[in-house]
């Protein structure tokens, strides 16, 4: 299930409040697992058992961890292997399977492909029972007896399925004894409702746009490049040899659209978590600080899922050494987290590439631009284009298509040669003509001229949303009673928006009728 | 003591807020401190009122949704909404039931229309101008876009007219393509479009058929009249039965067509909410008003629905105007095989292979054919050299508009004879 559903809405969270209010306290950790289980289950019936497995595993890791502390070390290494191995199998064996073909398939040796569906959430609660079994290694708290209050924080719905990544350390108190209260709860409310519209109405809206902007770019498989001997470089230094029904606006109007999709989609379920918590008395870490106003790449991973940044830096990066080791070392260090980084987020090459783009970056801005002073403007520019083409990297369907769309933002390539009949006809008889009388990339067309003119509302309230003016606005209007009351019609105005959102999305005509 | 604002940082663990800014410029400190402490106080107080806000807000919403019995159909979406999912084993298994569930929450979700009604007109206000590739222009009529079907479809079209042609050399063939909504009003539609130009397509099918048959254009015809006429219902696919007038006339001079009857117009229904509303889910600026076409006297003919064996002496079916397509007033809608035998004093006999366009055309065309057959090649699985052998048709229409051909299927097959 998720958040923004109407079964979510309408009927999960008031049976959820409902039980877990009317619960005496004792009951209440049994009562919300319960709950989260079946959650859980709503979307991955089947994989729930995996789920179940997992909490098992590690439950019974830390109390053998605790009964036998000389076999600590081998015990960890054990629980590890296997939380590893099973994220790896569920999210990774396909995408391991598919590449090892492509290297080596055309000597004739190649693996059968399973296809495998990827469990929801798995990368978030494996990485949360990993962070339990390694800091309780490292002594950092005593070892949870209690099976209902270890299930409860693998399995707890709000941060179950997209974060925060909660560490163990972090909420181990609440899980003992937590205050629950009606103030907290309205603030958790509100900031539920924050988290609700950034993802129906911003993220939802400008993703429409990304969508169809993308589906205008051609991306055969990129296998299929491959097998026809076709290098993964060349793909990067020369595209796909076919056009794109793209112009270079249309390219950016789409990547900018992705930009704000994913950010509001990620930090409204994250703020929705957050909310859900405190309305059920627990505190996430905050996941997003307004990362689209950072001066640059290090600023922006401080403040985009810091919860993800904070996990690679206590488990991986420190661990290696971080960076109180030689140059060369550190050098070592950060590529490899952010290689990590990047397949956490994806069993793709694109995901690698993302990862180590960022790692790259980060390691410029450590050893060459930290010694300049950069003006902040500059600084946001720089890092705002960066990110941007981070995302496009991030948001194709493979590297191919991402290639494509880059070199178009850029105005490079799109030579007709290779034009195929599909791909013409499917253009627009406008782009068709614009295509074939220059050679080169079009920068500005019907198509662009179209998402300009319906989308630059939408992107604008966007962009003043990734701000902190709304907030500004809000504690503004917590000062005085009219304000408050102002802020009370809106927010219960964007739930009725968010909701009627909801409910229009299945606006579902019939459309054979018409002839 | 500071002048401006004081920003204090609360603990994320502690409390349950975020930084609160407060403006307390000529406090002395003591006051300050106070000052802070009531402000945190009326928050409290504020956000407690909220949470019981909220939990009315969204216990009220569960329990009206158990309470409102559930809708049959939608009358604006033309469809049956969802029912309650059945809860089994293998339905929890498979994820249907979940998904079912989701379904029939939106489905049923209290005042739905209102809802629906009310994005569309905040839709339209954050600038969308189309939905479902139906475009809303400034004044609120709908228009269908148009795209460009693929070179292999034109010329297998083509191609299966010509071959028709040729097999069929001594009769009267005519092609009338009509331009619809999108390119005849293009004026009217909002500055950026992504429909394509249907006038490329009405020029490249009618000069690829050019050769074997009269073709019929009315753009010019159109062009004309569209300022004094409407041609084109506001929330409907369809041409109105002013615009089949027009092309009649059109009709008339190339199919040498003499009947001399001249026509009064009526308004038999205005409230029609035609097919593009429902399937755009724009709100309507006005209903349009479906016309029929009264001639001074009567031909005498009967109607013959093939498939079913039944005969009537009516083209017109108004029982058809209370229902959710009153458009179905001509013919009852679209069936395979139409015959209208008449009481003519001619030879001719029409074949018309048609879309529903046709339908308000077809009857100013009785009076100069002893027989016209109407095939709606969507339909129709039947035998057609053996059709065509049997009568002895002398002319043969083609009427299509553009959308509805450039994505048609059925055509093709039939001509060929494939059945």
């Amino acid at each position: 299930m998720i958040f923004s559903s109407l079964t979510f809405l309408q009927i999960f969270l008031p049976i959820t409040l409902l039980l877990y209010y009317i619960v005496p306290m004792r009951f209440k950790n049994a009562a919300l697992l319960l709950c989260s289980l079946i959650f859980y289950a709503w979307g991955e019936p089947v994989y729930i058992i995996l789920m179940l497995y997992s909490i098992l595993l590690n439950y019974v890791c830390g109390l053998l961890m605790e009964n036998h502390p000389r076999a600590r070390k081998q015990i960890l290494f054990f629980a590890v292997l296997v939380n590893l191995f099973l994220l790896g199998f569920f999210k990774y064996a396909g995408f391991l399977t598919e590449s090892f073909n492509s290297i080596f398939g055309r000597f004739g040796l190649t693996l059968p492909l399973r296809e495998i569906a990827l469990p929801i959430g798995i990368s978030f609660y494996t990485f949360q029972a990993l962070s339990y079994v390694i800091d309780l290694y490292r002594g950092k708290f005593p070892v949870q007896r209690n099976l209902t209050r270890f299930a409860l924080y693998i399995t707890m719905f709000p941060q179950l399925i997209a974060g925060p990544i909660v560490r163990y350390e972090s909420i181990a108190e609440e899980l003992e004894s937590r205050k629950l209260s009606m103030a907290r709860f309205g603030r958790g409310s509100m900031q539920f409702i924050e988290g609700l519209a950034m993802k129906v109405l911003l993220a939802n809206q400008v993703g429409g746009i990304a969508d169809e902007i993308r589906a205008l770019t051609p991306s055969p498989a990129v296998n299929a490049v491959l097998s026809e001997g076709t290098s993964v470089v060349s793909v990067l230094t020369e595209g796909l040899p076919v056009g794109s029904g793209l112009s270079t606006v249309t390219a950016w109007l789409g990547a900018l659209a992705y930009y704000f999709q994913i950010y509001f989609d990620f930090a409204g379920y994250s703020l929705m978590a957050i909310g859900l918590g405190h309305m059920l008395g627990f505190t996430f870490i905050k996941n997003f600080d307004y990362p689209y106003l950072s001066a640059s790449i290090t600023e922006f991973w401080r403040r985009w899922h810091m919860s993800l940044g904070t996990w690679f830096r206590e488990y991986v990066y420190i661990p290696l050494g971080g960076n109180r080791v030689s140059a060369v070392k550190h050098i070592r260090n950060i590529l490899i987290v952010w290689m990590l980084t990047g397949l956490w987020h994806g069993a793709a090459w694109n995901f690698v590439l993302w990862g180590l783009y960022y790692g790259l970056l980060l390691l410029l801005e450590k050893y060459l631009l930290s010694r300049i002073r950069i003006p902040k403007v500059i600084g946001w520019l720089y890092t705002t284009v960066l990110v941007i083409v981070g995302w496009v990297f991030f948001s194709g369907e493979n590297l191919a298509q991402s290639a494509t769309i880059l070199k178009t933002m850029f105005g490079m390539g799109g030579s007709l040669s290779g034009l195929t009949t599909q791909t013409a006809q499917a253009m627009t008889a406008a782009q068709t003509t614009a295509q074939t009388s220059i050679s080169h990339v079009t920068f500005f067309d019907q198509t662009a001229r179209y998402y300009l003119s319906t989308g630059w509302r939408i992107l604008l309230i966007c962009g003043i949303c990734s701000t902190p003016l709304p907030r500004l606005l809000r504690d503004r209007l917590l000062r005085s009673d009219a304000g408050r009351a102002v802020l009370t019609v809106l927010y219960v105005a964007l739930l009725a928006l968010a909701i009627m959102f909801l409910v229009v999305q299945n606006y579902n005509p019939f459309l054979y009728f018409r002839f | 003591m500071k002048k401006n604002s004081t920003i204090t940082q609360v603990n994320e663990r502690q409390a349950a807020s975020k930084p609160v800014t407060a403006n307390h410029s000529d406090m002395e400190p003591d006051s300050k401190q106070s000052g802070r402490k009531r402000f945190k106080r009326i928050l409290h107080r504020y956000y407690r009122l909220f949470g019981v806000l909220f939990v009315l807000l969204i216990f009220g919403l569960a329990i009206l949704t158990a309470l409102l019995p559930d809708q049959d159909y939608s009358a604006s979406e033309k469809r049956s909404l969802t029912k309650f999912p059945e809860l089994t084993l293998s339905s929890v298994a498979d994820g249907s039931f979940m998904d079912g569930m989701e379904d029939w929450a939106a489905d049923q979700f209290p005042l739905r229309n209102k809802l629906m009604q009310a994005k569309s007109s905040l839709s339209i206000g954050l600038g969308a101008i189309r939905s479902q590739d139906v475009y809303r222009c400034n004044d609120g009529s709908l228009m269908e876009a148009f795209s460009l079907p693929s070179d292999d479809l034109i010329t297998s079209q083509a191609a299966s007219i010509i071959d028709f042609a040729e097999r069929y050399p001594n009769k009267d063939i005519y092609f009338c393509l009509v331009p619809t909504a999108i390119s005849v009003l293009e004026e009217k539609l909002p500055a950026a479009t992504l429909t394509d130009d249907q006038n490329l397509y009405l020029d490249r099918m009618m000069s690829a058929v050019n050769s074997v048959s009269t073709v019929i254009d009315l753009r010019d015809t159109f062009a004309k009249n569209k300022s004094t006429t409407e041609l084109y219902y506001h929330t409907d696919h369809h041409w109105t039965t002013d615009a089949a007038y027009l092309a009649w006339k059109d009709l008339s001079d190339v199919m040498a067509l003499d009947s001399k009857l001249s026509y009064t117009a009526g308004i038999v229904c205005n409230d029609f909410a035609g097919s593009l509303l429902s399937a755009s889910g724009f709100s309507a600026n006005a209903y349009d008003a479906i016309k029929v076409y009264v001639p001074e006297e009567n031909p005498l003919y009967t109607l013959t629905y093939d498939t079913e064996k039944r005969m009537t002496a009516s083209v017109y079916c108004p029982e058809y105007l209370d229902s959710e397509d009153p458009y179905q007033i001509f013919f009852g809608g679209n069936y395979p095989k139409l015959t209208i035998r008449t009481a003519q004093d001619t030879d001719r006999k029409l074949l018309v292979f048609k879309d529903s366009y046709a339908n308000c055309l077809l009857p100013f065309l009785i009076p100069d054919f002893a027989q016209i057959t109407v095939i709606d090649p969507r339909y129709y699985y039947d035998d057609l050299d053996m059709e065509i052998q049997s009568v002895g048709y002398t002319d043969v229409l083609f009427l299509y508009n553009a959308n509805t051909l450039a994505e048609d299927s059925c055509l093709v097959p039939v001509l060929k004879n494939e059945q």
